[in-house]
């Protein structure tokens, strides 16, 4: 929200006060400042300028060649600005000024320059240019600033003579005429004296009392100990009218409706200090009922709204919508509205989806002669939702959604009235108010504990401090011997102060967060019980990467059911989002590896050799019945590593690598068990002979399996891809970290080598269960070397195996060795049909 | 015989000072020294016919020839296995700023930059005593929202801003970390008789559309203590010494007013920072007293128990960290981006 300076200066004495320690002083006590704009800044050499002549540019369809009268003399500017208009007033940037290209970047001085063959003598500014883009919007990026219509073209009668606003004191109110203003610097012709402190939105949600400047106003009083002028507004004087209004409150959702009714009332645009105003905080003066609508509602916070009297009737219900009821919003466009929708009929018209817009019919136009003025309270989730619903965010909803003090809506009311009678000199006000509230906000009375707020603080401040410090800001305190009951203000109490807590927010952040003394929390030195899950995670992590070399890769927890047909997976068991944000990624992933794989595909277009892991959640539909009923049963840690390599035609036994390398370091033993029979759909997604379940014991911990070739194709993956994963809520829950150590052997050990054709079926796995229960000097059977193809029959391979023997208890002597071997050879012979070779 | 010793040892020394190649020195030490034929070892022989007195007075002078000749060929020996060496050590020196060509070596790996950001957090707070312990992602609308202080109306459980899941109205995509707050004070308060100290950083989930500087999906640090006396102080002294950590070096930190629901005051926390040569007060983190409503959902009486919290996104962090323009890369996947970390 945009504040003025000048304002604020109209509500609390702050002349000696910078804008700058304004906006710094904000920041630390109230609302974060997120930028300070002094309208007219860098506007030297920019003048009021007139367009004499426009000519297309013989070299650029895009440009013109214009001549531009500055007051003294003609000169010569190439501008591209779309709205160009012979005799047209434009903010003629003159050799010398400072300008920032379409509004952005550094400012730039501008130099006489040559623009495709034609001399330009400094340049045509758009509003956004020369730092007016927030008083001058722009309909069209290519747009010119026009000032034509800024400025009459008569001299203007004489204004302010009635009424004494301060706001008149800065007002230009004989403003020069478009003849006369030629040629005069910018700056003061617009009269730009005005700072602006733009503060940041999101930090004021819960402060509907600082969405206008006499909030503002009393924050800062508050702040800097300055006084606060009181706003005084007279009650509306309706005594003799006789028209009335009937207000039936039909919805739980309008908490207070007041209307009234003037005539009289003749549409003319509003004052000049009115419109600079207006347009200084980033809206456009449209005429001078509308504005006074909205500068009440810039003024005070509460957002107002003026109907066509004659478009209303003599009854006003505020009500829910009936489903599929349609409304045309001020502009034209048209809305189907819901039951959650609020909205305000009159004569059986919709006239106004409440708190957000009016309609297109019942508003104020030029021929207006009497209006119905409003001012209500609504609910602000109601209103929130409906601006949401409808893509409606206005002005007005952005302020009702942040709950608004139904005594404002008085307020508010009264010094529209003022206003319009003080600008259209024949207005009467010709009906009884019209004054119905459901829902009245109360003020709430707290007792604030003074032991509990040192105590929260850290800073024992005097009773009277607090005191003082409540009050400046709006609450009634009275003092008693250890505590203070504090009664909150009805500004404050919509939701924002309820508690002692909100007070004790408000003591410390107007003593300074900053002055409180900083020191460490006496606390309980127990070392911190370690979550076994992120033990492992972090374990798992730097195996992978720092010592197997794989990198780490985040995918989205989301994934393409498309994507997921296409690997050949069903799509039962997925939770999918109700909103999802890209269309296309509704679903929760249920295992890691379909996003991977797009990894691995993408990756293999740049790289030879892919080798990635990712340590992230999958989530199920139901509870998986593992560890409680919560929700954490529905999701699980898993550890997805794959591999695919240009050089490597069987990645299977890299990740086998990988597993024996993690397995290794985390102190457990696992086997792999070949997976014969697939099921469906497994059967089709991996290859049916390079597939293995890891077990610990009987626990199922994880599997390694290549991706199946054709799914690999289909899919546009370069090379045979291997996938390994792991379960690492079950790893962790196993008691790894044991090393089975055993005593130096004080005896040598004999290795012998052997090596053997054999079924091709039989596993490396068969002949290692075998070989250790032959004989407890066997101490290890390390495979060298498995060979298929020719010379081998198909049926048949050649294996070599090295092993070790070797006694605890004395040197083995060679005739010994010789009879384990030959018992080896004779047990493979029997069991497998080796052949020794 | 005296005259044909020192013959000897004059031709012994021109022998060996006139020496080049290291291998002809056992040569000489054979010419003159071996048992059978050695030059010296025939003098020595010939001296047993000699007479008594004679051969006292000559063998002396002997011994001394032959003392001088081993002095001679054990220093000649150690200067020329010197040498060699040098000459060798110089003949293997190898260019040191090349890389390893003859075993081939495994790639390096790659830990994700906010792996590497989540950890250092981690690690720091860990030292200062706070459990690390993660939680749901897929969540309750419970522990998410009302838990916090958070009432329906809110805007914040809005579906524009949260992923809701479709036919189960009371589960989201957890949209901050927060949501572990009662779940810990319930795991590890004992019926809120026992302090708390615990992080817990994770994934969050925000419904809003992609560009540089948006992610749908992003990563959060909170903490939170909870004991019996707590402190604005407390709060801005536990916030520091962690920055500190982090930093490795003294920061300078301010509290600006800010609101989040679950905590009451709430704040903004603001460190100062040298960017582009100048000092500048850098948001770092949200965070504030904790709210009387969420202790009590985590089983503590707020009148006697005080709770601090504070959080921050771990992305912001590691984008400046680095100079990472798009926060998109961070799920791409893309290994020229994971590569470099």
């Amino acid at each position: 929200m945009l504040v003025s300076y000048n304002w604020l200066k109209q509500f609390t004495n702050i002349e000696h006060i910078s804008p700058q320690e304004i906006a710094e002083k904000l920041t630390l006590h109230s609302v974060e400042v997120e930028d300070i704009i002094e309208l007219g800044a860098n506007l030297e050499h920019v003048v009021v300028a007139k367009v004499t002549e426009v000519k297309k540019h013989e070299n650029a369809d895009s440009l013109n060649v214009c001549q531009v009268f500055d007051g003294i003399e003609t000169v010569q500017i190439v501008c591209g600005g779309s709205n160009l208009t012979e005799g047209m007033l434009c903010a003629l940037g003159k050799v010398g000024a400072k300008v920032r290209w379409h509004g952005e970047g550094d400012l730039i001085e501008l130099t006489k320059a040559k623009i495709r063959g034609e001399a330009s003598y400094g340049m045509i500014c758009a509003a956004d240019e020369i730092g007016l883009g927030s008083m001058f919007p722009k309909a069209d990026e290519k747009e010119i600033l026009d000032l034509t219509h800024y400025f009459p073209e008569r001299p203007a009668g004489v204004e302010g003579s009635h009424g004494g606003s301060k706001e008149r004191d800065n007002s230009t109110s004989l403003r020069s005429t478009q003849e006369n203003i030629v040629g005069t610097p910018l700056k003061e012709a617009l009269g730009l004296d005005d700072v602006l402190i733009d503060v940041e939105n999101k930090t004021m949600t819960h402060r509907p009392d600082l969405w206008g400047h006499y909030g503002m106003a009393r924050e800062v009083s508050a702040i800097l100990g300055v006084p606060l002028t009181a706003y005084n507004t007279a009650p509306i004087i309706d005594e003799d009218c006789e028209q009335a209004f009937t207000v039936n409150i039909k919805t739980d959702h309008c908490h207070r409706y007041m209307a009234v009714a003037l005539n009289g009332v003749a549409i003319a645009p509003s004052p000049q200090w009115m419109q600079d105003r207006i347009r200084a905080v980033g809206m456009t003066p449209k005429n001078n009922i509308v504005d006074i609508t909205n500068y009440v509602m810039l003024e005070l916070g509460q957002p107002m709204h003026a109907f066509d009297g004659s478009q209303i009737g003599t009854d006003i219900t505020i009500r829910q919508a009936t489903a599929e009821e349609s409304f045309t919003a001020l502009g034209g466009k048209e809305y189907v509205l819901t039951t959650e929708d609020m909205v305000i009929t009159s004569g059986g018209k919709v006239v106004a989806l409440a708190g957000v817009k009016g309609d297109e019919f019942s508003g104020v136009t030029d021929s207006t002669t009497s209006i119905l003025l409003e001012a209500a309270t609504f609910d602000p989730t109601s209103v929130r939702r409906a601006a949401t619903r409808h893509g409606l965010r206005t002005d007005a909803s952005a302020r009702f959604e942040k709950s608004l003090d139904t005594n404002l809506a008085e307020i508010a009311l009264r010094r529209a009235v003022a206003l319009v009678l003080e600008l259209c000199p024949d207005a009467t006000v010709v009906s009884t108010v019209a004054n119905v509230t459901s829902k009245p906000t109360t003020p709430i009375t707290i007792e604030l504990d003074m032991q509990y707020l040192w105590s929260r603080v850290g800073v024992k401040c005097a009773i009277s401090d607090v005191q003082k410090t409540l009050e400046s800001l709006g609450f009634s305190v009275t003092a008693n011997k250890d505590n203070l009951s504090v009664v909150v203000p009805t500004w404050r109490a919509t939701k924002d102060v309820s508690i002692q807590e909100d007070l004790i927010e408000e003591v410390a952040r107007m003593y300074g967060y900053n002055n409180i003394p900083v020191s460490l929390p006496v606390a309980s030195i127990a070392p911190p019980p370690t979550d076994d899950l992120r033990e492992i995670e972090k374990k798992l992590t730097s195996i992978l990467a720092q010592e197997l070399g794989y990198a780490e890769i985040y995918n989205y927890s989301f994934v393409d059911p498309e994507y997921i047909t296409r690997i050949g997976l069903p799509l039962d068991g997925y939770l999918e989002l109700d909103n999802p944000v890209a269309k296309d990624r509704p679903y929760l992933r249920k295992h890691l590896f379909p996003n991977m794989l797009l990894n691995v595909e993408e990756n293999l277009h740049r790289f030879d050799t892919v080798s990635i892991f990712e340590i992230g959640r999958v989530y199920h539909d139901s509870p998986l019945g593992e560890i409680s009923s919560d929700m954490m049963d529905m999701q699980r840690t898993k550890c997805v590593v794959m591999f695919a390599s240009k050089q490597v035609d069987i990645p299977y036994f890299e990740l086998r690598h990988v597993l024996d390398t993690i397995v290794s370091r985390l102190g457990i033993t696992v086997t792999l068990t070949p997976v014969t029979t697939l099921s469906s759909p497994w059967d089709a997604i991996v290859h049916p002979g390079r597939v293995a379940d890891i077990m610990v014991g009987d626990t199922h911990i994880g599997s390694i399996s290549e991706l199946h070739p054709t799914v690999q194709k289909k899919l546009g993956i370069a090379h045979r891809t291997a996938s390994l994963e792991l379960d690492v809520a079950k790893l962790a829950r196993i008691d790894g970290s044991r090393v089975n150590y055993r005593p130096i052997p004080l005896y040598p050990a004999v290795d012998r080598d052997i090596s053997f054709l054999i079924d091709a079926t039989t596993t490396h796995a068969d002949i290692v269960t075998l070989l250790s229960e032959v004989d407890p000097h066997i101490v290890s059977v390390t495979l060298l070397d498995v060979y298929q193809g020719a010379h081998v029959s198909e049926e048949k391979k050649s294996m070599a195996y090295r092993i070790r023997y070797q006694s605890q208890e004395k040197t083995l002597e060679t005739k010994e060795v010789h009879v384990l071997h030959d018992t080896v050879t004779i047990l493979l012979k029997e069991k497998f049909n080796a052949e020794l070779r | 015989m005296k005259q044909q010793l020192e013959q000897l040892l004059k031709q012994f020394k021109a022998d060996i000072t006139s020496l080049q190649l290291p291998e002809k020195l056992v040569e000489i030490e054979n010419t003159y020294f071996s048992r059978k034929h050695g030059l010296l070892t025939e003098i020595m022989k010939e001296m047993r016919g000699l007479s008594v007195d004679v051969r006292k007075d000559i063998g002396q002078f002997a011994n001394e020839v032959k003392a001088e000749m081993e002095l001679l060929l054990e220093q000649t020996k150690i200067s020329l296995e010197t040498a060699v060496l040098r000459e060798q050590l110089i003949q293997e020196a190898i260019d040191v700023t090349q890389p390893n060509l003859q075993v081939r070596p495994r790639a390096t790996g790659h830990v994700h930059p906010l792996t590497q950001g989540r950890l250092d957090m981690e690690r720091i707070a860990e030292r200062m005593g706070f459990i690390i312990e993660d939680g749901p992602e897929l969540e309750s609308d419970y522990y998410v929202f009302e838990s916090l202080n958070i009432p329906k109306s809110h805007p914040a459980r809005d579906s524009q801003d949260t992923f809701y899941i479709k036919n189960h109205p009371e589960w989201c995509m957890r949209s901050h970390v927060s949501n572990m707050q009662v779940r810990l004070m319930n795991k590890y308060g004992e019926g809120g008789t026992r302090p708390l100290r615990a992080a817990y950083p994770g994934r969050v989930f925000r419904n809003e559309a992609l560009d540089a500087t948006h992610e749908h999906t992003f990563y959060q640090f909170e903490a939170c203590m909870v004991d019996r006396e707590i402190t604005i102080g407390n709060l801005v002294g536990v916030i520091q010494a962690l920055l500190e950590g982090l930093f490795q070096r003294d920061v300078e930190v301010r509290l600006r007013p800010s609101y989040f629901p679950f905590v009451e005051p709430g704040f903004e926390l603001d460190m100062k920072a040298t960017i582009g040569g100048k000092e500048k007060w850098v948001e770092m983190l949200g965070c504030g007293l904790m709210h009387p409503t969420v202790l009590h959902e985590g089983g503590y009486d707020p009148t006697e128990w005080q709770g601090l919290a504070f959080g921050m996104g771990l992305n912001r962090l590691v984008m400046a960290k680095y100079g990472i323009e798009d926060i998109r890369h961070f799920h791409s996947g893309d290994l020229r981006f994971l590569n470099q970390f």
